[in-house]
């Protein structure tokens, strides 16, 4: 069967593709204190990221 | 003393920043309502009898009397709710996620009186790019020209007209997945299938390294500027992020769309083409704006909660908006 995807799917990445320039870590650091890595997306900033705050699905 | 809840996923920074603000240096409380663990949580009351009022469970396992609240930050209510594993069948667990969302709205609705930032329809209704282009554009912001189809024919005659190449990028997002805008040729726009399975924005692409991420919170508005190389500066390896001042007729500008959008804020993602003329990409009803306190140094936290310290006293005064 043929698999298709949206569009936007050729530009598709995890949050890992997110950058996370060291400055940014270490303000997130400095706010959070340890609780700051648990917070994080899977390599990715926690105070950055826009994408799906309107997601519905479980 | 006036109460503020913050409706959010837990673990939230932006909330754990704004509150500790509000409480430390405002003097006003604030509780966290984490929309996505609500399943199990128990606190969740409404009853139209004498007896029990409206409550809502808090992030730290407290218990939030609505009728105490003045104003709510509606940021963040859908996500990925947790529902505990002994809910095993998929429909019950959907189930479960949609009773609790709409236990929190309507309790909201039926028994919150104060002010929103913002009214969870208009937020809802504003994240709409397709609205968002047209308001912008009716307000006199340059935006982009854009095609919005699932036509292939109509899409490849959009991208001839604009050199064979254009941006495309989706109509909404998912929660943990980068879906980044890219580059399309007219090369590469042969298979129907993959434009007439969902509509996608095509965009002509705006020239330039300069964007601006521009926070409006209220009347209030603060912009930084985001030099990048990449075309979307989110993946940038060499974003430099500072505060700059904008056209005071950009400011109004936005400032209006804001408000035709039914918003109390919004965060607007704009580029700067090479002539200087700003072009209105979207705006975020609650976007994320303390990354770029963390790259900049602007103190947006602060900036924030004076505008809800400002909201308050405008409930307050029950001045209308």
């Amino acid at each position: 069967m043929k698999h298709l995807a949206p569009m936007a799917a050729r530009f598709t990445r995890s949050h890992q593709g997110y950058q996370h320039p060291a400055k940014l870590d270490a303000w997130e650091k400095a706010v959070m204190g340890p609780e700051a890595e648990a917070m994080r997306w899977p390599g990715g900033s926690i105070s950055g990221s826009d994408d799906g705050w309107d997601d519905c699905d479980e | 003393m006036s109460t503020v809840a913050i409706i959010t996923l837990a673990g939230d920074l932006h909330a754990r920043v704004i509150r500790r603000q509000l409480q430390e240096v405002h003097g006003v409380e604030v509780a966290v309502v984490a929309s996505d663990t609500l399943s199990a949580a128990g606190g969740l009351t409404w009853s139209n009898v004498a007896g029990p009022a409206p409550t809502l469970p808090t992030e730290d396992g407290g218990v939030l009397d609505v009728a105490d609240l003045d104003l709510v930050w509606w940021r963040r209510c859908h996500g990925r709710p947790t529902v505990p594993d002994a809910v095993t069948d998929p429909q019950m667990r959907k189930l479960v996620v949609k009773d609790n969302r709409a236990g929190l709205r309507g309790l909201l609705l039926a028994g919150f009186t104060g002010t929103w930032i913002s009214d969870p329809y208009a937020t809802e209704r504003a994240q709409n790019k397709i609205l968002q282009l047209s308001v912008a554009r009716r307000l006199g912001l340059t935006v982009p020209r854009t095609l919005v189809s699932t036509d292939p024919a109509a899409v490849r005659d959009f991208a001839r007209a604009h050199g064979g190449t254009v941006i495309a990028k989706t109509m909404t997002g998912l929660l943990g997945t980068s879906l980044e805008a890219g580059r399309v040729t007219l090369e590469s726009l042969r298979d129907d299938d993959e434009i007439t399975v969902s509509a996608t924005v095509y965009q002509e692409e705006v020239p330039g390294t300069d964007h601006l991420r521009v926070m409006v919170f209220g009347d209030a508005v603060h912009a930084a500027r985001i030099r990048s190389g990449e075309l979307d500066w989110r993946l940038a390896g060499d974003m430099e992020v500072e505060p700059v001042a904008i056209d005071e007729r950009l400011a109004d500008r936005l400032r209006r769309v804001t408000v035709r959008l039914g918003l109390r804020m919004g965060v607007f993602d704009v580029k700067l083409r090479p002539d200087g003329e700003p072009v209105f990409l979207e705006v975020n009803p609650q976007g994320q704006f303390l990354f770029v306190e963390g790259m900049s140094d602007m103190p947006l936290g602060e900036a924030f909660a004076q505008f809800v310290v400002d909201e308050l006293a405008r409930v307050h005064r029950r001045v209308p908006a």
